[in-house]
């Protein structure tokens, strides 16, 4: 004959949770007295949260100290597919010159533009003459009745190839960019959302997202779609494909 | 209880400054949301709890111009990029050899109140230690809801799950717990 005390009742002595007092516990009001064993947990759990913060890594400390810098106003809009890789070292040149070479490559730039779209006709017929005339004042370049430049090399815009568009280069233009500063282009360019169209998962573009702001990309880690209570194992290759792809894209540890 | 505002209503003020670039505001972010990401990731076992809370805000804080929203809605953020990064962990761990385990005691400032130190170590451990023996999802609602702390909507985005499922994730992980304390003996 067994002791009654040696059966234990499978069923738990608290009675199943019903929704009040599952959110009673959880946002931090009283509930009933018998699960007050429940709530002294939940506030030991956000008791957990209110210790002073981790000391940074040495990377963040470093961000934390310096702040980021400001984005440059080009990056904005720039189109994914236009071709940056060309364009961006130019601007990095530019940077590194002085006032009167800025104005002067500035200038450069804008009559060249200017020139080429004169000569193509392009340009709305009130301001094709007048920009046709201010560009035979301040180039070589002179336009026919038809609009066609008259000291063209064939190739119709009237750039002379020995002093056109190489005359707004400087010398050293080219060392002028950092290799490093193209790399960390590069490496930004990752980061950007437009950037991530390859990858086809929801790595740091779903992370990023506002919950419940924006639809979640279907390929989500597979913990999220995995039963409700699916062990770790059963979980971990989607969601890690997800995230690696986070990783790299954030490029945390590498800038 | 009321939510615990801990930028003091100056959220706005605090991003507007971050995003700037602002070496003050960015530090008031990390002191202000750092304390949570580290318990959440402390209480879900994470190796390396402090290098991963770093790991965490070097994102966040790089990807303050993608963020657009309250703060509520920050903290949503913050964590879905805590819960990813924990995700990732996990599955590494999966791939490599189990290491030692850590001390427990985080590499901090030296505290005043030593007895009070390690009462809430104890604390931390025993919360640590109840939901261990949680399922993994059970284990990030549970968590994500008492210290985000987020709402089942915010929960259920982030998880890719419905409602429902999120609801019936937390009654099941707070029934597991009673149990736990209850015929379980863990010492309180």
């Amino acid at each position: 004959v067994s002791d009654p005390s040696d059966h234990v009742p499978e069923m738990p002595a608290v009675p199943p949770l019903d929704d009040a007092t599952v959110d009673a516990i959880l946002v931090g009001d009283c509930g009933p007295r018998r699960v007050d064993h429940l709530a002294a947990f939940a506030a030991d759990v956000r008791a957990t949260a209110e210790r002073p913060p981790p000391r940074p890594s040495p990377e963040l400390a470093a961000l934390l100290a310096h702040g980021i810098p400001a984005p440059s106003p080009g990056r904005a809009t720039r189109s994914p597919s236009a071709g940056h890789g060309r364009r961006r070292p130019a601007l990095a040149t530019a940077s590194g010159l002085g006032l009167a070479a800025k104005v002067g490559v500035a200038t450069t730039a804008a009559v060249a533009g200017l020139t080429g779209a004169a000569a193509a006709g392009v340009l709305p017929g009130d301001t094709d003459a007048p920009v046709r005339k201010v560009i035979e004042v301040f180039t070589p370049v002179e336009f026919t009745d038809d609009g066609n430049p008259l000291d063209q090399g064939g190739n119709g815009t009237g750039a002379d190839p020995s002093g056109g568009p190489s005359d707004a280069r400087e010398p050293g233009d080219d060392a002028d960019v950092p290799v490093d500063a193209d790399r960390r282009e590069e490496r930004d360019d990752a980061d950007e959302p437009e950037a991530d169209g390859e990858r086809g998962d929801d790595g740091p573009d779903a992370a990023d997202q506002v919950p419940g702001t924006e639809p979640q990309d279907p390929a989500e880690p597979a913990d999220t779609v995995a039963d409700d209570d699916a062990g770790p194992n059963d979980q971990q290759d989607g969601a890690g494909d997800a995230t690696d792809a986070d990783r790299i894209d954030t490029g945390d540890r590498d800038d | 209880m009321a939510h615990h505002d801990r930028f003091d209503g100056e959220f706005d003020t605090v991003l507007a400054a971050a995003r700037a670039g602002s070496p003050r505001a960015l530090t008031r972010i990390f002191t202000a949301l750092a304390p949570v990401v580290d318990a959440y990731l402390r209480a879900q076992g994470a190796s390396e709890p402090e290098d991963l809370t770093s790991e965490v805000f070097l994102a966040v804080l790089r990807k303050l111009g993608s963020f657009d929203g309250d703060e509520p809605g920050f903290r949503s953020w913050v964590f879905t990029i805590a819960h990813r990064r924990l995700v990732d962990e996990r599955r590494r761990a999966g791939r490599r050899p189990v290491p030692a385990p850590l001390a427990e005691a985080p590499d901090r400032p030296a505290p005043d109140d030593v007895e009070a130190t390690v009462i809430d170590s104890l604390a931390a451990e025993r919360v640590r230690a109840l939901c261990e023996q949680l399922s993994v999802d059970q284990r990030d609602v549970l968590l994500m809801r008492l210290l985000g702390p987020l709402t089942i909507d915010e929960i259920a985005a982030l998880m890719g799950r419905t409602r429902g499922s999120v609801k019936a994730l937390q009654r099941r992980g707070l029934d597991a717990i009673s149990r736990l304390i209850e015929r379980e003996g863990v010492p309180q």
